[in-house]
């Protein structure tokens, strides 16, 4: 079985035992399976320190060769017989399970209490049966829930709100993140623009990083790379500067369609203010054209958009090298 | 003339026709397919722009040409309303509408054309933009045609190719239509034409991913909300009709019915038709539980929403019991404050054995108790009522 999908199980003096698990789906499943069948404690492995344990209880095994570990999880969730006390997940259960628990794991990069609410989820899964999860009658199913319709609405906006600019073959964007969800974002565009290669920036708090895609294959770059990339788009700016299916106009150009076509879209006698303010992100509310003269008020719920579009005077640094990917805001 | 004036002028002349943007299936073979072209129709999940009166842009939505030869009473783009008029290339049009999508302003094409002389010269027209998306340029990517009333079969099947197709049916039946245009047919212009469309779409599985659609005029004609149903129960049975769009009639200055002072038809009344039309489509009424709930005048109630009257009228119905083995995923959904996700969660949860005992367990599965509690009944108890008394 390959490493990764093992757990470190570590049993102490006084006979209890930890499981040290990693971010992979198998890792978690395995680690939920051991700590409900005889009782362990979990960790993830970034919260782990060996000295965590004090002298009375030292460690007397550190070992990754337990079976229990080594079973292929999804064959036992299917089969009750194997194990008794737990449910058997259907098919359906089981991917309805997986995809939460796949949102919940790209939940704020820097989060590791994640993980312990996704142990608490399976658990009730095993003990309790997967419809006590999927109808989100428990109060850790439905936080799940939740964390995944905020994964899930970053990624959404992203695609619907991120706009591209268009330099040579490169279709290229830049946005801050607050959850793991890049690498889809550029899957989306690469699949939408196979013969194009989709650059991401992602300017995280750590050190700025790019995701690339190309005909559906992700690729991710930092450090010194990102130079060499950023001086290879700009050289394709100045080389073609304005190079598109529409030879003659730039990107520029397009805005500026965009901002004709979408003033006559507006149907005076239909006007909706309180509709709109729902939609609208609270950031882009003042700049959002509102006829007669009237602005929007602003919402009183916030929006997570406010925070990951990238507004051109919050990045002065990125501003001059890659002057052309800075999104002008959405309305 | 400029091309930011022509947009203007067609966007601004197209901004009454409905449409959303849908994913349409035809995403599923893509990632397989296509590897070259650019395009998809998977939908963002967010619309792109939203306007003051809290709709979505996510379509490039323009007409071909605003030059038209019908009379439509109601119409901006009628013959003899004195505006400017304007056409688009299709060659233009393409080039354009390419370059923002490449930059996700848009998220895929909707066009129309007026009818200028003859209707299959303007068909002609917006198939060669389509044909040109598609063929030359390899668009894989959304759009939504509108088949010109009076197109010929031919034309018809080569727009079948696009994600979507609708055909505006304006008023419910000829005598209502005849009232508002004497230019177009029921029958022969438009019937006939949606026949075609379901025919075709049912013979070949690559047309057509996300149906024909239409769209309703509400009010111009004086038409009554049983004859708007009438017509929609036809569409839904006998066209397969994906969905149908309600427009509230609202006069624009210089047409027929704005002299004559037709009144501005209110809102909430496109809202309850939209209401009962989402009651057919996802919550499993039949037309005949719609129809009960009008009262004399034929019309919907504009001052409750049509499933809290339809729970009104029958009253012996209710209450249910959400834990009881009988209640099935059609009895709570005829429920006000259901909808169909918490409905199946209620389901779901009974499935696995949950029972329910307080109401507050079915506020958090996004049941809106408010509208709810009448109606329900849970772990034996149930709201009282004023007949209990007297």
């Amino acid at each position: 079985m390959d490493e990764s999908k093992r757990g470190l199980i570590i049993m102490c003096k006084d006979k209890s035992v930890i499981v040290v698990f990693d971010s992979t789906f198998e890792s978690l499943l395995s680690t939920a399976l051991v700590c409900e069948s005889i009782g362990a404690k979990a960790i993830h492995k970034d919260h782990f320190n060996p000295y965590m344990i004090d002298k009375e209880n030292k460690i007397i095994q550190t070992a990754n060769n337990n079976n229990e570990s080594y079973i292929q999880f999804e064959e036992i969730l299917k089969t009750s017989e194997k194990r008794k006390g737990c449910f058997r997940l259907s098919n359906y259960e089981l991917q309805e399970i997986k995809k939460l628990i796949d949102w919940n794991l790209r939940y704020k990069k820097n989060d590791i209490d994640k993980f312990n609410l996704i142990l608490k989820v399976i658990r009730q899964c095993l003990t309790e049966g997967p419809g006590i999860v999927l109808s989100q009658v428990t109060a850790e199913s439905r936080e799940m829930y939740k964390r995944s319709r905020q994964v899930g609405c970053e990624y959404h906006k992203a695609c619907g709100f991120l706009r591209l600019d268009v330099v040579g073959d490169f279709l290229v964007s830049a946005a801050k993140f607050e959850h793991d969800v890049e690498d889809l974002i550029v899957r989306f565009w690469s699949k939408r623009f196979p013969e194009k290669t989709v650059v991401l920036f992602s300017p995280s708090k750590r050190k700025p990083c790019a995701f690339l895609g190309n005909k559906g294959k992700i690729s991710f770059i930092d450090g010194e790379e990102i130079a060499v990339l950023k001086a290879k788009i700009n050289k394709e700016t100045k080389e073609n500067p304005i190079y598109s299916i529409v030879e003659k106009d730039s990107n520029e150009d397009f805005e500026k369609i965009f901002e004709a076509f979408y003033d006559v879209q507006y149907i005076p006698a239909r006007r909706n203010k309180r509709l709109a303010r729902r939609w609208v992100p609270k950031k882009y509310s003042e700049r959002f054209k509102m006829k007669e003269g009237t602005k929007i008020e602003y919402g009183i719920e916030k929006t997570k958009l406010d925070s990951f579009l990238i507004d051109q005077s919050s990045n002065s640094t990125d501003k001059c090298e890659v002057k052309n990917i800075l999104k002008k805001p959405k309305r | 003339m400029g091309f930011l004036e022509k947009l203007k002028i067609l966007g601004a002349a197209a901004k009454y026709d409905l449409c959303a943007s849908t994913a349409s299936n035809r995403a599923t073979s893509y990632s397989k397919l296509n590897r070259f072209g650019m395009g998809n129709p998977v939908a963002s999940g967010v619309c792109h722009s939203f306007t003051p009166d809290g709709r979505c842009v996510s379509l490039f939505r323009v007409l071909l040409t605003n030059q038209c030869s019908n009379d439509c009473a109601y119409c901006i783009n009628r013959v003899g309303r004195e505006c400017l008029k304007a056409s688009f290339e299709p060659e233009e049009l393409v080039r354009v509408f390419l370059g923002l999508y490449e930059r996700n302003y848009v998220e895929g094409l909707f066009l129309s054309s007026g009818i200028h002389k003859d209707p299959e010269i303007a068909m002609e027209k917006t198939l060669e933009v389509v044909e040109l998306l598609r063929a030359k340029h390899h668009f894989n990517g959304y759009i939504h045609l509108k088949i010109i009333p009076g197109a010929c079969y031919d034309q018809i099947k080569r727009a079948c190719k696009s994600d979507r197709v609708s055909i505006n049916i304006e008023a419910p039946n000829q005598s209502r239509l005849s009232e508002i245009s004497s230019t177009k047919k029921m029958m022969t212009d438009i019937l006939t034409r949606m026949k075609w469309i379901q025919r075709l779409a049912e013979r070949e599985e690559t047309y057509l991913p996300s149906g024909q659609t239409t769209q309703f005029v509400v009010g111009a004609a004086g038409e009554s909300d049983l004859e708007i149903l009438e017509r929609l129960e036809n569409l839904y049975c006998r066209m397969d009709l994906k969905r149908a769009y309600f427009s509230a009639f609202d006069p624009i200055p210089e047409t027929p019915l704005e002299k004559m002072k037709v009144p501005k038809t209110p809102l909430i009344r496109e809202v309850r038709l939209y209401q009962a039309d989402f009651l057919y489509r996802c919550y499993d009424f039949h037309f005949s539980d719609l129809k009960s709930v009008l009262n004399e005048n034929n019309m919907f109630n504009l001052s409750k929403d049509v499933k809290l009257c339809y729970a009104f009228q029958n009253l012996d119905h209710y209450p249910i019991d959400v834990n009881d083995e009988d209640t099935t995923l059609k009895k709570l959904l005829k429920v006000p404050g259901i909808g169909p996700t918490s409905a199946r969660r209620i389901i779901k949860a009974k499935k696995a054995g949950y029972r329910f005992k307080k109401l507050k367990e079915l506020a958090r599965i996004g049941v809106v108790i408010k509208r709810a509690t009448p109606f329900l009944e849970i772990n034996g108890r149930k709201q009282a009522r004023i007949d209990n008394y007297v």
